[in-house]
């Protein structure tokens, strides 16, 4: 998002998943869309055999789209960054880039061509793994397709340098001028289903509504006028960093909508002595989740399909949802709750319905200016939108780059906050399942889904485990320098040697003991694709009983 | 480019099939084993028409209509045509109709109603079959299938998997699961079968009937599919699609179409909660919003407002995220707002 | 010699003549899409169409609802009458319902089967009630056997079933298609590119627009598997201890040994040249077949435990004896026409630098030779055939500014290609058409040029083309460095005399009889070396079936004529393709047209010419097939 935003203005998923269809080359990188995005999964697979698109894969693991791809690139975790440069390397050496675009719509061109030059295909192997014939081939397919995009999901963000890595994601869709058409385009997948609208509303702490800064006195001004109240010109507290407060005290009251950061937070051990220190937490949640039960006051909040409101896809489509039940037992809407405290607190919000919010809201949001309920209809609108008769933006960047000129960067491998060392010789990488949801408070009540993923395993390689003497479905001891789980182990020719590979939606052998909380210092997003662990065969007490809660309660 | 179909002179565009040129002019042509979304094939051959000039009957749904082309596609002989094709359809499938979950909805029976069509041989004793399907999520009755292949089309050109495939030849020719292990449980099998040969597992016959669908927007991933909650006695009961909007046209995956249930779970919290030595007690609102307001003012008062931090939701509404990053910044007056957008 | 009792076929009722027969199997009734040919009488009717019946339903793909069910009806109205249930009155329905599955099924098995039955009850109702009411009926079942055909499938040499790999490609499953042109061709990825596809010139699609384009098809899932960095592996029978020699890694020699690996054989290529492939390597220009494609299709018969011996030939390394000595049980010789056909012209034999033979010329440039090629800025090319177009083409790619063509009948006449000769025009080649070579003009022993003379066209001669006639006086020359001569090849006499026991004809090639044997027990052989100069397909073809002959000879010691031999041979006379059929459907589809580079800067270099379909073409190209599937139930004496 934050690397996005600055090379070419906005941090959104630039095409649409229709349009993808006229790719004629796609690079899938930190992507299992497979799992994770299932419907865009489809479409690639749908691309790569009736259309002819040429998918390259690049992913330590070997994903289920592999299987339709013309090449996967396996890097071992945390080298991303390296390969993309060596790509940028081998196009400018043959000369491939797109000479007309780099003049017209972009700056810092000789900076960023300075750095890649030392990043030869060679070089690259050694760093990578990756056989410096497939990064040549790589880099001439993308760069000489008509069309041609890159996906890239959390295994490019998850890291240290995550920023960085999108960054060189960016500069190559620069150097060949894919931006902007068609199949043309850079494209990070939004993980939940309303992250988009989240950060659009401006959950985040340096921004307001439509990503206007909060340290900028004319777009406070705005908002006090609007709201009619006086507001803070600090950017608050990230996550991560405000676990980090509530544990040094600064922190003392917490408000939690709809999150379950007891499971999804990287360091766990650290997050629930953290919460301990609070004076008072708030959850809000539709179910009794492991941070609710740590709560001062829980309250019952509706869920999506007792909803009116709208929710914003990874391709800034937003659609209308719909009220289909009524609220269980006395269960209110978010807002409502919301509404309910600010006016005890002296400032109400009359709002009679989810539309009158929307309403209020897109007077302040430049890029919803144009959305109406009416609108939306049966398949909603792309922002940008800025008044009533805009037709909405399936594509960005077109025939202009958002920030004026494409940002190119200059970026430069670093190794991971932990590289594997003879205490901890495994890296240890982290996903999701297709059957479950992040922390599976919704899918872990699903019986149907619980059955087919009912406990988490650790996939290792053959090789590493016929070296420690694992065998399939052993119980394995993980651990690392902040904790450790047991879980059954799983051998597979998924991951490769020296990489092992755990998903992290259960409570029980909950992996967010073991990752790093270390920060990436723009984006704020912890390594959690990357951590140094050691791995042996558990021959301690039974674990078994537990294990039959693995899917949350 | 222009073409007479029926006697009426219509427009459509280059390049579409007659069956194509045909909808969009809002002429009719019956059909089973086109769905819009996969290749056409011509199998069930109920789409045929007759074109001047050529004695033959051709398949609308994969000829491609040329300018000038003269179509009919209802003439007496087409109709008796079509009215043999169902009898030969109906030779093997079951007339149960009453049994049946997709009754009043299933395309076949409509057709068979709409033609009169009639087995062309005495039927044998028909005995009701159902076959473990490739996930637990659909009830597979093959003495139903009528091989029209759109689930195994579906299957592999919608959803890449090719967990099914026809196998047999002539009359014995099935629909058959050849790569269970492949199925990923989506469910686009079940939204392309025209009868009732897969329907949910989970719902007993006739359950469905008197649902109310309600159009709204999946709550898991990114990709924000749209989706028909149907809806009955205040429960979700099962999930269908429409081929023609949002960002999935039709797709979903496991979670959408089968991932449901928890908002009818029992576990659902109904009531506010406050801690009380130690334990969380059932509230009242009234009491519960006193509560959080007085101690969040007593917080902000004592360490001032960037002492309390909130956290709100990706998978909250945006009206939900607006109201509550709203309440953060101009009620408690901080800025200490963020979601799990990292995570 | 059988007479035909009765017989209707192609709306023609003959009764009492005509015969049919292949080796020594002789027909005594076919059914098929035309009608019926009956030659015994002791034929019982009924059982002939209960038969057919059975095998459509057997052929039915289960697709479309009145082929599947429609035909399963009709059967079981056929189990009834043999079962002495219902009479004459039940062959009004199945007469009925034949109409209505004929006019409304999908493929040509639900079109073209059930009207056998129409023609029978029109045409032979007394015979068919007769045997009907017949009660003693004896079960004969066991002598009737069916088979699958289509007019492509017929007309290719080595039988691919082309409608199947195509309906395979329409349904994205590319893998699938290339198995099953696997399963009786091992180079898809070469023939795919360079087959003359005699199916295409019978491809009922052709008569309502245009052919299918099923050669690029072929290339297009080669090209699939080479894009996604797979292979397939195929199942070998288990190892037999028993070591065979192939002589000649051309085209009839690899896909030989593949089928003899296979079959669990322990298979050895000795090869003349550093390089596989034989003409398909070193006669066919990079251009038109890309080293790699070759080169991957050889491996993958490699992988299959076959080795090659390259740079050892036959004769001047190793002798028949030898191998005989070494253990091999059996040799298939598949040595090609390597050898050049002279003009007949002054000056051909003085050896005048700038002289040279098509052959020798593409060789050279094949192996990277191109210091034995003689320079020089201007080339005439003598011949009409594929070898003169590949010569002519070549020119321009090893430095030739100037490119002539020498053919002495018009340009409709042409053996080569009508793509190639189109595609050397785009690139510059000029054409000197009714236009005959009379001698090779030089100076100091070098080339200067070459004298022709115009032609005419008089009579038509034996090949029914109109026989090209000098026209006095007409003599001109053309000035050219390099003459290339490219007007037919031959074996190698040198060689092929020399060979104890084989025997060769007058036309220099070795005699085989029917099973690929030659004169010598144990020896087999097939391809150009058999036949002369001939297409690549065809090579391919000898190839398959010399492996499974020898694969009989080492089991069992015998050599007999296999069912697919037989049945090629009585159904080529079926006629299963008609050009003359009206299909009465709707055309205007024309094939997808392949892309190429630009020919002026294609002409520079061996990059491929043509460029191969995306995945989509593909799939909408394959959905133009009609899918012309034949069923034929027949009966032998």
């Amino acid at each position: 998002m934050a690397g996005l935003a600055a090379t070419l203005g906005s941090g959104a998923m630039t095409n649409s998943i229709e349009d993808l269809a006229e790719a004629e080359v796609m690079i899938v990188i930190g992507s299992n869309n497979t799992e994770t995005h299932p419907v865009i999964g489809m479409r690639l697979r749908h691309f790569a055999r009736y259309r002819g698109t040429k998918i390259v894969v690049i992913d330590p693991r070997r994903t289920d789209l592999v299987e339709e791809s013309a090449l996967w690139l396996s890097p071992l975790p945390g080298y991303d960054l390296a390969l993309l440069n060596g790509f940028a390397h081998v196009i400018l050496k043959e000369g491939l880039q797109n000479k007309a675009f780099i003049e017209e719509h972009t700056e810092n061109f000789d900076a960023f061509k300075s750095v890649v030059e030392k990043y030869t295909p060679e070089y690259v192997e050694t760093l990578t793994g990756v056989p410096k014939d497939d990064i040549i081939k790589t880099a001439r397919m993308y760069a000489t397709a008509k069309n041609a995009a890159i996906l890239y999901c959390m295994g490019i963000t998850q890291h240290s340098k995550g920023t960085d890595n999108v960054k060189a994601v960016s500069n190559l869709a620069l150097l060949c001028g894919h931006l902007g058409k068609p199949g043309s385009g850079v494209n990070p997948l939004r993980g939940q289903n309303n992250v988009q609208g989240a950060c659009d509303m401006g959950g985040l702490p340096d921004v307001y509504p439509g990503y206007q800064k909060v340290h900028i006195k004319e777009n406070r001004e705005k908002f006090e006028k609007f709201w009619n109240a006086s507001l803070s010109e600090v950017p608050g507290l990230t996550v991560v960093e405000m676990t980090n407060a509530m544990h040094d005290g600064k922190l003392k009251a917490m408000y939690i909508m709809g999150e379950n950061p007891m499971l999804t937070d990287p360091d766990l051990t650290h997050v629930e002595e953290s919460f301990r220190h609070l004076e008072l937490l708030v959850v809000q949640d539709i179910f009794m989740t492991e941070t609710a039960r740590m709560a001062d006051v829980v309250f019952p909040a509706a869920s999506f399909a007792e909803k009116d409101g709208t929710f914003s896809n990874t391709e800034r489509r937003v659609q209308l949802v719909r009220k289909a039940l009524k609220e269980p037992g006395t269960a209110r809407q978010d807002w409502d709750i919301i509404g309910g405290i600010a006016a005890k607190m002296g400032h109400p919000m009359p709002y009679e319905k989810a539309e009158d919010i929307f309403d209020e809201m897109r007077k302040v949001t430049p890029q919803y200016a144009g959305l109406t309920y009416k609108r939306l209809g049966m398949n909603g609108l792309q922002w940008p939108c800025p008044d009533e008769t805009h037709p909405g933006t399936p594509i960005l960047h077109k025939g202009k780059i958002a920030r004026g000129k494409g940002l190119f960067a200059a970026v430069e491998y670093r190794p991971s906050a932990e590289v594997p060392d003879s205490a901890y010789p495994f890296i240890l990488t982290t996903g999701r399942d297709y059957y479950q949801y992040h922390s599976a408070t919704m899918t872990g009540r699903v019986r149907l889904l619980k059955e087919y993923c009912p406990e988490s395993f650790v996939e290792i390689s053959s090789e590493d485990a016929g070296k420690l003497g694992i065998q399939d479905n052993d119980w394995v001891k993980v651990e690392s320098r902040r904790g450790h789980v047991i879980a059954r182990a799983k051998i597979s020719d998924k991951v490769q040697r020296g990489v092992i590979f755990k998903k992290f939606h259960f409570a029980e052998g909950a992996v967010n003991r073991l990752t790093n909380p270390v920060l990436d210092p723009t984006s704020k997003i912890p390594e959690l694709k990357v951590s140094a662990v050691r791995l042996e065969k558990y021959n301690g007490p039974a674990v078994e009983p537990e294990s039959q809660g693995m899917c949350l309660m | 480019m222009q073409m007479i179909i029926d006697g009426k002179t219509v427009i459509a565009e280059e390049g579409k099939t007659i069956l194509e040129a045909a909808r969009s002019n809002r002429v009719f042509i019956p059909t089973l084993c086109y769905l819009e979304k996969l290749l056409p094939i011509g199998s069930c051959r109920l789409c045929i028409v007759e074109i001047q000039g050529h004695e033959n009957p051709v398949t609308a749904c994969t000829t491609k209509a040329f300018d000038g082309m003269v179509i009919e596609t209802n003439t007496p002989r087409l109709r008796e045509m079509r009215k043999q094709t169902l009898g030969f359809i109906l030779q093997t499938h079951p007339m149960d109709c009453k049994l049946c979950d997709v009754a009043g909805r299933c395309q076949l029976e409509n057709l068979v109603k709409e033609y009169g069509a009639e087995p062309p041989m005495p039927k044998r004793a028909h005995k009701a079959e159902e076959r473990p399907y490739s996930t637990p999520a659909i009830r597979y009755r093959p003495d139903r299938c009528i091989a029209c292949s759109r689930c195994i089309r579906s299957c592999r050109e919608v959803v890449g998997r090719s967990v099914l495939d026809l196998s047999g030849n002539g009359i014995g020719a099935k629909m058959d699961i050849v790569a269970p292990e492949r199925c990923i449980s989506c469910g686009e099998c079940l939204s392309a079968c025209p009868v009732g040969a897969l329907t949910h597992a989970n719902l007993p016959d006739g359950v469905s009937e008197g649902a109310k669908k309600v159009a709204t927007v999946c709550a898991y991933c990114g990709v924000g599919c749209s989706f028909e909650l149907n809806v009955k006695d205040n429960k979700a009961i099962k999930v269908t699609t429409n081929d023609y909007v949002g960002a999935n046209k039709g797709s979903l995956c496991v979670k959408g179409r089968f991932g449901y249930g928890y908002v009818n779970s029992p576990e659902r919290l109904t009531v506010p909660m406050i801690k009380k030595q130690g334990v969380l007690k059932e509230a009242g609102w009234e009491e519960a919003i006193d509560y959080v307001a007085s101690r969040l003012a007593e917080i902000k008062g004592k360490h001032g407002a960037d002492s309390i931090a909130g956290l709100t939701s990706a998978k909250c509404t945006n009206e939900d995220n607006y109201v509550f990053q709203k309440f953060m910044r101009a009620v408690i007056g901080t800025n200490n707002i963020d979601h799990c957008a990292r995570l | 010699m059988g007479e035909a009792v009765y017989c209707y076929w192609n709306n023609k009722r003959v009764e009492g003549e005509g015969q049919l027969s292949y080796s020594d199997r002789e027909v005594a009734a076919v059914a098929g899409w035309g009608g019926i040919k009956v030659f015994d009488p002791e034929i019982d009717l009924l059982e002939l169409c209960h038969e057919y019946a059975k095998a459509i339903q057997r052929y039915s793909c289960g697709q479309c609802m009145p082929c599947r069910a429609g035909t399963s009806v009709i059967l079981e109205l056929f189990d009834k009458l043999m079962a002495g249930e219902g009479g004459p009155d039940t062959l009004d329905t199945i007469k009925n319902l034949s109409e209505t599955i004929s006019k409304t099924s999908m493929c040509q098995i639900g079109q073209s089967s059930p009207p056998v039955f129409i023609h029978i009850i029109e045409h032979f109702r007394e015979r068919l009630i007769k045997s009907i009411q017949d009660k003693k009926r004896k079960d004969n079942s066991g002598k009737f056997s069916s088979i699958l055909t289509a007019p492509c499938m017929q007309a290719c040499p080595i039988h691919l079933n082309i409608p199947k790999y195509v309906e395979e490609i329409k349904y994205g499953r590319f893998e699938k298609s290339l198995e099953v042109i696997r399963e009786r061709l091992p180079l898809p990825g070469v023939l795919g590119r360079v087959c003359v596809r005699p199916c295409e010139f019978n491809c009922r699609r052709g008569l309502i627009d245009e052919p299918v384009q099923i050669k690029h098809l072929k290339r297009f899932v080669a090209d699939f598997e080479v894009e996604r960095g797979k292979r397939q592996d195929t199942a070998c029978a288990p190892a037999k201890g028993i070591k065979v020699a192939v002589i000649g890694a051309g085209p009839a020699g690899l896909t030989c040994a593949k089928f003899l690996a296979q079959a669990g054989y322990e298979t050895t290529i000795f090869e003349m040249l550093p390089e596989s492939g034989g003409m398909a390597a070193v006669g066919i220009p990079d251009y038109r077949l890309p080293r790699e494609i070759l080169r991957r299709e050889v491996e993958d018969i490699q992988r299959l435990g076959v080795r090659i011996v390259y740079n050892t030939s036959l004769g001047a390394h190793f002798t028949l004896d030898d191998l005989e000595g070494q253990g091999f049980k059996a040799v298939f010789m598949g040595l090609g026409c390597h050898c050049h056909k002279s003009m007949g012209i002054e000056g051909e034999d003085k050896g005048y630098y700038g002289f040279v033979p098509g052959v020798y010329f593409l060789r050279n440039v094949n192996l990277g030779l191109l210091d034995e090629i003689p320079k020089g800025r201007k080339i005439a090319v003598v011949g009409g055939g594929n070898v003169a177009i590949d010569c002519v083409r070549t020119a321009s790619r090893v430095g030739f500014d100037e490119a002539h063509l020498v053919y002495r009948r018009s340009r409709k006449e042409m053996p080569a290609d009508a793509v190639e000769i189109n595609d050397a025009e785009a690139e510059g080649v000029q054409y000197h058409f009714l236009t005959a070579p009379k001698r090779i003009v030089a100076e100091n022993n070098k080339v200067v040029g070459l004298e022709c003379l115009r032609m005419e066209l008089g009579e038509p001669d034996a090949s029914g083309r109109r026989r090209p006639v000098e026209v006095p006086g007409s003599e001109f020359i053309i000035a050219a460095d390099v003459v290339v001569a490219a007007i037919g090849q031959e074996g190698d006499s040198g060689c092929f005399c020399n060979l104890p026991g084989v025997e060769i004809n007058k036309r220099g090639t070795f005699i085989v009889n029917e099973h690929f044997m030659t004169t010598r027990a144990g020896v087999f052989s097939g391809g150009d070396c058999v036949t002369g100069p001939d297409v690549l397909i065809r090579a391919c073809a000898h190839g398959r079936l010399s492996a499974m002959k020898i694969d009989k000879y080492l089991t069992s010691g015998k050599l007999e004529s296999f069912e697919e031999e037989n049945i090629e041979g009585f159904v080529k006379e079926l006629n299963v393709y008609d050009p003359a059929e009206d299909l009465q459907i709707p055309g205007g589809v024309k094939r997808l047209p392949i892309k190429h580079e630009p020919p002026l800067e294609r002409k520079k270099d061996f990059r491929e010419a043509e460029k191969g379909y995306t995945a989509q073409e593909a799939i909408s190209e394959a959905s133009r097939c009609l899918r012309c599937y034949r069923v034929v139930t027949y009966a032998y004496k």
